[in-house]
């Protein structure tokens, strides 16, 4: 995957805190490391990706920022099920915009989603995970990005 | 003016009854996939759908299909995240009638809902 690639996963998280919450995330810079499992947080959708580009996409973030953006979609977490069916929708909705660069051919499975941090995480491509940090209402989460051209 | 809301994240589903609370539709149907879209259709001949495209068992474009087979006159608003235009166009010919692309916020929503039943009133 070349880096410039990642600029449509950038631009999609930061799209998605600022449509549905009306408040701003910053962004970081992206960095490629060599695991995902420090990355990984209280509740994580993956995106298992087909086509012209193979490999997963993760969003993983804390219990905490995520009753925050239902709180500012003007929802109530009333469950954990609802926290794990926002992180599948977040990580859902950034894979499903980057159609727009990647094209039909880009695509994308229903979300799996997890609670907790499991033992050993495994990726396909361990040359390629790219981590993008995301600070939103004082909180971090992480979208992770491992994609190879097909 | 009758509304079916399908999508498989109970968050969306929610956040648009929210968004429409006070607004011109009464939500008679809320199905998670297609098949359950279907079999709910059936039931509560809405006016208006707004559907999800990605969704497990039955997808949107699937089920856009099987819901002309029943009855061609509803409205269809697709909300998906997949932005492309192949698949808006793809929606279109099976016979949507417009296409919100997530994310959305409450603007975004009336004003799709606004322009798919304007003719309407």
């Amino acid at each position: 995957m070349q880096a410039d690639d990642l600029a449509v996963f950038v631009d999609g998280i930061s799209n998605y805190f600022s449509s549905t919450t009306g408040i701003d995330a910053t962004v970081g810079t992206p960095f490629l490391s060599k695991e995902v499992n420090s990355y990984i947080s209280d509740f994580t959708g993956v995106i298992g990706i087909s086509g012209n580009r193979k490999g997963s996409i993760f969003f993983s973030a804390p219990k905490r920022m995520l009753m925050h953006v239902l709180s500012g979609m003007g929802l109530i977490a009333t469950k954990d099920a609802k926290l794990m069916d926002l992180v599948g929708e977040i990580s859902n909705t950034v894979s499903g915009n980057a159609r727009a660069v990647f094209g039909q051919d880009f695509n994308i499975s229903v979300p799996v989603t997890i609670q907790g941090k499991p033992e050993n995480m495994q990726v396909s491509d361990v040359a390629n995970i790219y981590v993008i940090p995301i600070e939103w209402n004082q909180q971090r989460a992480n979208l992770i990005v491992n994609l190879l051209e097909s | 003016m009758k509304l079916m809301v399908v999508d498989d994240s109970m968050v969306i589903r929610e956040k648009i009854a929210l968004i429409l609370e006070h607004e011109e539709f009464e939500i008679v149907g809320s199905a998670q996939n297609g098949i359950e879209a279907v079999e709910q259709y059936k039931e509560f001949k809405p006016d208006v759908m707004t559907l999800d495209i990605t969704m497990p068992l039955m997808d949107g474009l699937e089920t856009i299909e099987a819901i002309m087979d029943i009855d061609d006159s509803v409205r269809i608003l697709v909300i998906s995240a997949l932005s492309d235009k192949g698949t808006l166009i793809q929606a279109m010919k099976l016979g949507a009638h417009g296409f919100l692309c997530k994310p959305f916020n409450d603007a975004d929503l009336g004003e799709a809902l606004e322009e798919l039943v304007e003719d309407l009133h």
